[in-house]
């Protein structure tokens, strides 16, 4: 199978007021084409972290991260955005958009950069994501009018924009109600279906349990691993059970 | 635990506090020069006056002279306290060799006198009159700072030798706006000298009641004394004396007036910014009970540490800069009884600055009530709302590059933010535009008009004399013949009275000829073209109290006509009242002949100029441009001093107002920032975005700024040369004005926008966006 992401021994240390803090440990990991994959720990152990140094968000200091064979940190800063805006997908816990832009622009906004003259095209294509998320009405509202889970799609479909490889999400149901949450993770089952590796920070073991794996950290390492299987036979409550149990072993 | 927030936070905006630091200097440095200089000016010319006691009335005159008639006259006079006659050797400037330099060129009247007895003393640099000894030269002050004359220096005067010993202060004629200028001698050297000049008479009063000068001049001229010259009162020696630095001190005054309000829209947008990041801080302390009391306290020690610096720093440069400021103040007019209270005034501006500032922090900060704790930590800070039709979909633009469409877009959606900077950079294009037009209009050739006479290249003027008809004959004849000349036209000045509003009568000088053979500027009306019209100069519009239309009564020996006001012009020289018609009134009077000449080749006024004096030896030919030139050399020179340091004021103000701007408006904009680098966006795309908003906001700036600049700037100079007499004013302007300093403003602000955004490039996006 082929590695979307491969990071060999990241290590990374912020320097907090006096003392260095070091956050990932020598974090190994893999993911594969195709795959759901998602990330579960205690407060601070390092989660976010690592999905913002993988995505070449944010630095390290030793280790290797390749990207589609890509090594990312010989990369420079503009080869990075360059990489993010038209490889990678991200889903924010607060959905951050331009004020002033409609949503749909919104959403045009990381294809439109490279390709200006095809802004019918892409308002059409973001359109057709906006009604597959549902939202397919709200397209020229401004952001401030509408609802967070409503946001929170449209910021999905702005992740979808420029057909991506990968899609990594940081707690995207995190500020949701479970009404909303339920839909969010039925848009990124179907997007993962379609094709489209995903990885996805969660601190709801109902969230991870829809994942094919799901990773353990704790402390700067990941410490455990639990292979779901895709979510073909809806043994859910099962699945669930397993990931809650798991987490509780990870946290003692 | 006050000082240490005070102190972290003023480091940790670094920038911010200097800036504002910088802004409440710079509004002190201008408030407190503006003091200093006023009063300095002020109280230099009346201690000058005081010390050289001018007389308050002051009659020229050119010719014989009864002085046993002027002394009844003024014997009889109720209003007058004193009266003297004194005497001007007036000696072409050929004969006058200072050091290596000769006045041959000057167009002043150079004149030699001896000390006077009893008033209009000539005095020394420390305000003494001067009591020369034989063999001994003083010379105008004017020559000293022009470089033409040294202490030390040998002179010679009609051959006669001279040793330059010292400078002199002339209360009437210091400034080079006078045109004649007073040598003094000793009394035995003088009467060597008379045999080579022609002597002109100052025919001079001290009166008891001032403000009774005008009668006086009235009862003057009724009594038919000398009067073969210029007649100039004692506030007008104000006037002139004052011009020069007055100016100078107007522009000042213009300058800091914007940049204290430009000072004061910096301070609220920084409290503003600051208020709106601590929001949720502020909802907070509300919330868990803490008084808004200290929060403000912090807000106003921190302002009020940095209005303090600021006004001692402000306070401090004033002095610095008020000395090379007053240098030309103090040469020509020596020290003002009022230092000591300039230094006052200037302390006690500085205070009035610095609790303006804490005043309006005061009042900015009155918006802490309004803050609801619940709201602000729910929702943070209030955003400007965009509940708004929209109308420019991105998806929908095929013109425009995104990052120029996103950063138009921006200050589209957030005016009122962007307001702030528009208006810094409309004040600065105002600030860079208004006194270098007016500097260009000055100094503009057709600037002549504003001052009674026409575009010309030469005028030959002669004073009434016995054998005037003849002399005015040859020079008729002469100017007919003259192959060089294109045109000219005769103006005969006459002396009439006219009728005031209030029925008495008054002296008038009109001159009589074709007036639209070189026009001048009217503000109101237009030149006389009827027998029945005359032209008033605005001094005399006044004095008279006649309007456009208006009907006045002159009165001659042939007895009252009645004219209608046809125009009113401007009109600063020869004591300012004048009037003009072309009837010619042959019973009156003839005061002096002017003769207005156009050339056919400008390059030849020199040449020709020379020619006609020698032709011509009992006229004065003067160059019109030199003249200007020499006249009002000092006031255009200080003009374009000041044009420089508001052009290098308002690009330093748009510096850095773009700076602090930029500076946080990315503080601001930190969260989208990230956003949209973690969607891709390089630092290459932020950057074009940011310079877009600077750019866009800069060529509206510069647009209104100098549409403002066109109208109410023209306005304002005017207002301001109006106060000297010359009205409507129009400016000139120059290419360079309107295409050269728009592109300064725009590198500068580029360059700001670089450095205040390049920050942007190092937001980690990572920490701005994970919660
Ligand atoms: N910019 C920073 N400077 C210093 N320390 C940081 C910084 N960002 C994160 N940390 C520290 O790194 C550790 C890991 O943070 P991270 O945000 O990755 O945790 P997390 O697992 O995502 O936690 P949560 O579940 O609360 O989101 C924490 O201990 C945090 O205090
Ligand atoms: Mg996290």
């Amino acid at each position: 199978m082929k590695k979307v992401i491969n990071a060999q021994h990241i290590h990374k240390t912020f320097a907090a007021e006096k003392e260095k803090v070091m956050v990932l440990k020598g974090v190994s990991t893999t993911i594969y084409k195709g795959e759901f994959v998602s990330v579960m720990g205690p407060s601070g152990s390092g989660k976010s972290t690592l999905l913002y140094t993988l995505s070449g968000m944010d630095t390290i200091d030793s280790g290797e991260i390749t990207f589609n064979d890509q090594s990312l940190t010989v990369c420079g800063e503009t080869e990075l955005s360059d990489i993010r805006r038209q490889q990678m997908g991200f889903v924010f816990q607060q959905p951050t958009f331009l004020k002033n832009l409609a949503i749909i622009d919104n959403i045009v906004l990381p294809a439109l950069r490279d390709n200006r003259k095809k802004g019918k095209e892409l308002a059409n294509k973001a359109k057709q994501l906006l009604e597959r998320t549902g939202i397919g009405d709200l397209a020229y509202r401004m952001t401030n009018q509408v609802s967070g889970g409503q946001l929170q799609r449209a910021g999905i479909c702005r992740a979808l924009i420029n057909e991506p490889k990968m899609i990594f999400a940081d707690e995207p149901t995190g500020a949701l109600n479970s009404k909303s949450a339920e839909e969010i993770m039925k848009n990124f089952l179907q997007i993962n279906q379609e094709g489209t590796t995903i990885l996805l920070v969660t601190h709801d073991a109902k969230v991870a349990a829809q994942s094919e794996r799901v990773l353990f950290m704790k402390d700067g390492q990941i410490v455990d691993e639990l292979h779901l299987g895709k979510l073909s036979n809806p043994f859910l409550e099962n699945r669930t059970e397993k990931v809650t149990r798991k987490m509780l072993k990870v946290e003692m | 635990m006050y000082y240490r927030m005070i102190r972290n936070d003023l480091l940790r905006n670094k920038l911010i506090s200097i800036t504002m630091m910088l802004f409440i200097t710079a509004m002190t440095t201008l408030v407190s020069l503006v003091a200093i200089l006023t009063i300095n000016l002020i109280g230099s010319i009346d201690t000058l006056t005081k010390q050289a006691e001018v007389p308050d009335f002051l009659q020229m005159h050119n010719g014989d002279i009864d002085t046993e008639r002027l002394q009844s006259f003024a014997a009889a006079h109720e209003n007058v306290k004193d009266f003297q006659v004194l005497d001007f050797l007036n000696i072409t400037g050929a004969k006058i060799q200072l050091g290596e330099n000769s006045l041959m060129d000057n167009i002043q009247d150079n004149g030699f006198s001896t000390q006077s007895p009893k008033f209009d003393y000539l005095l020394d640099l420390d305000g003494q009159p001067i009591q020369p000894t034989e063999g001994e030269l003083y010379v105008p002050i004017g020559y000293m700072k022009e470089g033409i004359a040294q202490i030390g220096d040998e002179a010679k005067i009609a051959g006669k030798a001279f040793q330059i010993v010292g400078f002199l202060r002339d209360a009437q004629m210091n400034s080079p706006l006078a045109s004649s200028k007073r040598f003094l001698v000793h009394e035995k050297d003088y009467q060597e000298l008379v045999s080579e000049g022609t002597l002109e008479y100052l025919i001079e009063f001290q009166l008891k009641a001032l403000s009774k000068t005008n009668e006086f001049e009235t009862a003057y001229a009724d009594a038919g004394l000398e009067a073969n010259g210029p007649t100039l009162t004692s506030g007008l020696f104000k006037i002139i004396n004052g011009l020069s630095d007055g100016i100078m001190i107007a522009m000042i005054l213009l300058v800091g007036f914007l940049i204290v309000i430009i000072a004061f829209m910096c301070i609220r947008f920084t409290l503003l910014t600051k208020i709106e990041e601590d929001y949720r801080e502020i909802g907070t302390m509300k919330a868990i009970g803490l008084p808004l009391t200290d929060i403000k306290k912090i807000y106003v020690a921190k302002y009020a540490l940095l209005a303090l610096v600021g006004c001692l720093i402000g306070l401090l440069l004033s002095f610095t800069f008020s000395g090379p400021l007053l240098e030309n103040i103090r040469l020509y007019m020596g020290e003002s009884d009022y230092a000591s209270w300039s230094i006052l005034l200037a302390i006690f501006g500085s205070m009035v600055v610095f609790l303006l500032v804490i005043g309006y922090i005061h009042f900015l900060l009155r918006r802490f009530r309004k803050i609801s704790a619940a709201s602000a930590i729910r929702t943070g800070s209030p955003e400007e709302k965009n509940a708004r039709k929209n109308y420019f979909f991105l998806s929908k633009n095929r013109v425009l590059p995104t990052n120029v469409f996103i950063g138009i877009k921006d200050v589209l959606s957030r005016k009122k933010l962007y307001a702030t900077m528009l208006i810094v950079l409309l004040l600065s294009c105002f600030i860079m535009v208004v006194p270098w037009n007016t500097y260009q209009t000055v100094s503009s050739p057709t600037f002549t008009k504003y001052l009674g006479f026409g575009d010309m290249d030469l005028m030959v003027s002669m004073y009434q004399s016995d054998e005037h008809v003849d002399n005015e004959q040859q020079v008729v004849n002469y100017l007919n013949e003259s192959e060089s000349i294109e045109q000219f036209v005769q103006i005969t000045s006459k002396s009439f009275k006219a009728k005031k509003e209030d029925g008495s009568e008054e002296k008038i000088v009109i001159e009589l000829g074709d007036h639209n053979a070189f026009p001048i500027e009217y503000h109101a009306g237009k030149a006389p073209e009827q027998p029945n019209e005359i032209a008033l100069s605005s001094m005399n519009a006044t004095e008279f109290e006649k309007q456009v239309g208006d009907t006045i009564e002159i009165i001659s020996d042939n007895g009252t006509e009645t004219f209608v006001v046809s125009g009113i012009y401007s009109n600063i020289l020869n004591g300012g009242k004048t009037a003009k018609a072309i009837s010619s009134d042959e019973s009156a009077p003839t005061m002096r002949l002017n003769y207005y000449i156009k050339l056919n080749d400008t390059s030849q006024i020199a040449g020709t100029a020379k020619e006609m004096s020698e032709a011509l030896p009992f006229v004065k030919v003067t160059d019109a441009d030199n003249h200007k030139q020499q006249v009002f050399g000092a006031t255009i020179a200080s003009i374009k001093t000041a044009a420089n340091v508001s052009l290098i004021v308002a690009l330093f103000i748009t510096g850095l107002v773009s700076l602090l701007f930029m500076k946080l408006l990315v503080a601001k904009d930190r969260p989208a920032i990230a956003m949209l680098k973690a969607i891709g966006f390089t630092n290459q795309d932020l950057s074009k975005q940011y310079t877009t908003r600077g750019m866009f906001i800069l060529i509206i700036g510069v647009a209104g700024g100098s549409i403002l600049a066109n109208t109410f700037g023209e306005s304002i100079a005017g207002m301001v040369m109006a106060s000297f007499g010359i009205e409507a004013l129009t400016f000139v302007s120059h290419p360079i004005i309107y295409l050269g300093f728009p592109v300064l403003m725009l590198l500068v602000t580029l360059l700001a926008t670089k450095i205040g955004t390049s920050q942007a490039g190092k937001i980690a996006i990572a920490e701005n966006i994970k919660e």
